[in-house]
């Protein structure tokens, strides 16, 4: 199909020739992840028509988000820092028969993120839906600690991809669809943003930035029906998870279920970890026409992990 | 479909978000239950899901009253099969009143029809749920749940309390695969006022929608009433599988209306 041509070619251009995946990690081929129960035609909600933006789409809730409005029928642009990911997020696109493009670019940069937009919508036409999943828990050897040992650039740095990287994203794609008059804007916050954490400062407060400003951009577009909401996973089988409880083995999701002082002090009462697709499945309502009363709001995909 | 072979049960679906929210799940392939005290239009409910090709069955139901909820229950359980879906949406309004003059007979209809209700519905069909393993309780609270309003105190505790106990009923739950969660409706185009014996006006829907410092500050920023089939969608959406590690939540799908 001459989408696959135009990727390929994107691909090649952008990032070079790509390289070897790992086929065998079941966290980026998606062996972990939960079968749909139901085929995107029976359930009613389409995107046929529809084009997204997805940061963060290399992997995780990101990649689980793409495959899923791709399967859904919209056209899925693929924003990451890792190449390999991408390529890898193109091909599960493909095997759907859903169209994608890739492009590889740092959220951080302000004019990259508005080239790289307007280059979307130079190529697939006006942008419905911008989904911020990108986002970081360890940006430096001191973000896992106690707060007072903080460095500042880990500090700025966990700052400029969880909460600048969204801000700029967001602002881009509302730039575009503020004259159309309609758009979906939908952030990963988590539920670290609304509890507070041991040893996890920078990034609680990354999250608890990324909620206030889903609230404040809703009230600003609700005049042009653009609705901004956010989604704030709880413990989720993504490979940033390991970094967050400490540990990638069964014995600290165990601990996590159940409850520990430090992070998930009554454990998790839904008994376990939440996959990307639970949290895919809560952005594309938000990103669906149905869900164009529901502005500012935050849902927790966590198992009630949050129980406040 | 996305809900086939499932059994809903809606209460108050006798007309606005209830009926709505029952019309929705006929149209995505679920046996529909339909409740409410109002009969006529129960049956109403489910001349129009049969209309539009679904299977439905009216049931006159106070849910006040455990013994009819009981009743109800297993009648809906012969006919369509186990509940697998519980919308506790029953619920009135009443008239403009503050709480220092509020009087003892608001205070027993209104925490009787809006919270209790829930209570004993759920108790009701949990049982059902247990059996297959796992369901869905969805609630209708409202922005009230949170936001104070003026002349209606009795209201806004009865909706604050349905808001926690759908939490406290979800740490309960989870251990049977049974999620609970609410929605949050802010001000929404339904007979919520008629049928509840109370004067709706056309200033009152004003206010609400462009706000007023007294009671509905904010207005609606999203700039329209809600209508119940934006309701009806949060909810289709909390009862299905995709919604597994959703729980406890209240989803308030109000405009922004009460964000303030």
């Amino acid at each position: 199909m001459t989408y696959g041509i135009a990727v390929s070619l994107v691909a090649s251009t952008l990032l070079g020739p790509p390289r070897v995946r790992c086929y065998d990690n079941p966290w980026l081929t998606g062996e972990n992840g939960r079968q749909e129960t139901a085929a995107p035609e029976e359930d009613g909600m389409t995107f046929e028509g529809k084009v997204a933006v997805v940061t963060g789409a290399a992997s995780g809730i990101g990649r689980a988000t793409a495959l899923s409005l791709g399967r859904h029928g919209a056209r899925v642009a693929l924003f990451d820092l890792n190449a390999d990911g991408l390529a890898e997020t193109v091909v599960q696109l493909q095997h759907a028969g859903a169209e994608s493009q890739l492009y590889g670019l740092d959220i951080t940069h302000q004019e990259q993120v508005k080239q790289t937009v307007a280059q979307v919508v130079q190529s697939w036409g006006p942008l419905h839906i911008m989904v911020n999943a990108a986002g970081i828990n360890q940006a430096g050897p001191t973000s896992y600690g106690p707060g007072l040992a903080v460095s500042e650039a880990d500090w700025d740095r966990m700052m400029e991809v969880n909460l600048m990287g969204t801000v700029h994203c967001a602002l881009a794609a509302a730039q575009h669809m503020r004259p159309l008059r309609r758009g979906r804007i939908v952030n990963v916050a988590s539920v670290a943003g609304a509890v507070p954490r041991m040893n996890m400062s920078s990034y609680c407060v990354s999250k608890a930035a990324v909620r206030m400003f889903t609230k404040c951009l809703a009230l600003e577009l609700a005049a042009f029906s653009i609705t901004v909401n956010a989604v704030a996973p709880g413990p989720t089988q993504t490979p940033m998870l390991g970094s967050a409880v400490g540990g990638e083995d069964p014995q600290a999701h165990e601990r996590m279920i159940a409850g520990y002082s430090e992070i998930y002090r009554l454990g998790v009462p839904l008994g376990k970890l939440g996959q990307p697709e639970d949290v895919a499945s809560a952005i594309q309502y938000f990103a669906s026409d149905e869900a164009h009363h529901l502005t500012g709001v935050i849902l927790n995909v966590d198992g009630m992990a949050q129980l406040t | 479909m996305a809900f086939t072979d499932k059994t809903v049960f809606v209460t108050g679906a006798g007309s606005g978000i209830g009926r709505a929210t029952a019309e929705l799940f006929g149209q995505k392939g679920a046996k529909v239950a339909v409740g409410d005290i109002n009969a006529a239009n129960a049956e109403a409910t489910v001349r129009g899901i049969r209309q539009a090709g679904g299977e439905a069955m009216a049931v006159a139901v106070d849910v006040t009253q455990r013994e009819q909820i009981d009743q109800a229950v297993d009648a809906v359980r012969q006919t369509l099969g186990p509940i697998r879906i519980l919308v506790n949406n029953a619920g009135i309004a009443h008239r403009s009143t503050t709480l220092m003059e509020a009087d003892a007979e608001i205070w027993q209809r209104i925490l009787s029809t809006n919270l209790k209700s829930v209570l004993l519905c759920t108790q009701a069909v949990v049982p059902q749920m247990i059996e297959q393993g796992g369901g869905r309780i969805v609630n209708t609270a409202s922005t009230a749940s949170k936001v104070p309003r003026l002349d209606i105190g009795p209201y806004c505790v009865s909706k604050a309390g349905v808001l926690h106990l759908t939490r406290c009923l979800a740490m309960e739950l989870a251990q049977y695969q049974i999620t609970v969660n609410a929605i949050g409706p802010g001000s929404v185009v339904t007979n919520l006022r008629e049928n509840s014996g109370v004067e709706a006006s056309e200033a009152r829907r004003d206010a609400q929608l462009h706000g007023d410092m007294e009671k509905f500050r904010l207005g609606i920023p999203l700039g329209r009433l809600g209508q119940p089939i934006d309701q009806a969608h949060a909810i289709v959406f909390l009862a299905s599988d995709e919604a597994e590690y959703i729980s406890g939540q209240c989803l308030f799908v109000d405009g922004l209306h009460g964000q303030c």
